[in-house]
């Protein structure tokens, strides 16, 4: 049951690289007219959950340090081809990281509430009597 | 700085720098028959607008910023009004650069790209809210 909980943790990540992603979303299209400017991205959740999570020293001695995790965060770029490059050289469609950064939002939306079920169903175990 | 905050503040540099280029428009578009008033003399040469990618130290992303304002090198043409100030010996007049509807489609650009960055703004405040709505306790 007890097992359940790493849920938080998950959905704590991609609520993280939900928002690290709008940020590089709202730089593209700051950036939509700006020559030579090309689209940028992070991969995948899966892939990039791979990546920012630290492979770990092994400590084999009493006085290794262990490196923290939770420190690293998702700015893992991607260069991506987008739809169309501009005579100047700009390659960010603006339709095309509109619709990203609604899917973005939705996703977000998604992740909150389920965490926030999530706590509901944890408060419904607790408060159960007899 | 906290993800959704850096979003809103690249969005912000992103509705500065249109509106900016909004303003070169009207300029533009306001001095579209401004002559000279000397003979032969320049009138108004059309202002363009550069935007460059700036990498922002504080957010750890890259914002816009205005790289200059210059001007079009393009030729001024001419019309035939032997009785204005400005009129060469031969009568003629330059007229500025500016083409209404280069500078039209400009403005539509700028708007477009506006509203989008207002949108990013717009989805990251949501973002937080949502985010917020988890203190709520029900």
């Amino acid at each position: 049951m007890i097992d359940g909980i790493n849920l938080f943790q998950t959905v704590t990540q991609k609520v993280d690289y939900l928002a690290v992603r709008h940020t590089m979303l709202a730089e593209n299209v700051a950036n939509a007219d700006t020559p030579g400017y090309e689209a940028h991205d992070l991969k995948p959740f899966t892939e990039a959950l791979r990546t920012v999570q630290p492979a770990g020293m092994l400590a084999t001695h009493g006085r290794h340090m262990v490196a923290q995790s939770g420190q690293t965060t998702f700015r893992e770029e991607n260069r991506v081809q987008g739809w169309e490059i501009e005579p100047s050289g700009n390659q960010i469609s603006l339709e095309e990281q509109m619709i990203e950064a609604a899917d973005n939002t939705r996703d977000y939306e998604l992740a909150t509430q389920l965490m926030k079920k999530h706590v509901s169903m944890l408060k419904a175990t607790l408060s159960t009597r007899g | 700085m906290d993800a959704i905050s850096a979003t809103m503040k690249i969005a912000a540099s992103g509705l500065e720098a249109q509106s900016l280029r909004v303003r070169t428009v009207s300029e533009n578009i306001a001095n579209a028959n401004s002559l000279g008033s000397a003979p032969g003399a320049d009138p108004y040469r059309r202002k363009t607008i550069v935007f460059e990618p700036q990498f922002d130290k504080v957010l750890g992303a890259e914002i816009v910023n205005v790289k200059k304002i210059g001007t079009d090198p393009g030729d001024f043409s001419l019309s035939y009004d032997p009785s204005h100030p400005a009129a060469d010996a031969q009568g003629y007049v330059k007229v500025p650069n500016v083409n209404p509807l280069i500078e039209m489609t400009d403005m539509r650009e700028a708007t477009r790209s506006y509203d989008a960055n207002l949108n990013i703004i717009e989805q990251a405040r949501g973002m937080a809210m949502s985010t917020i709505a988890l203190l709520d306790d029900r």
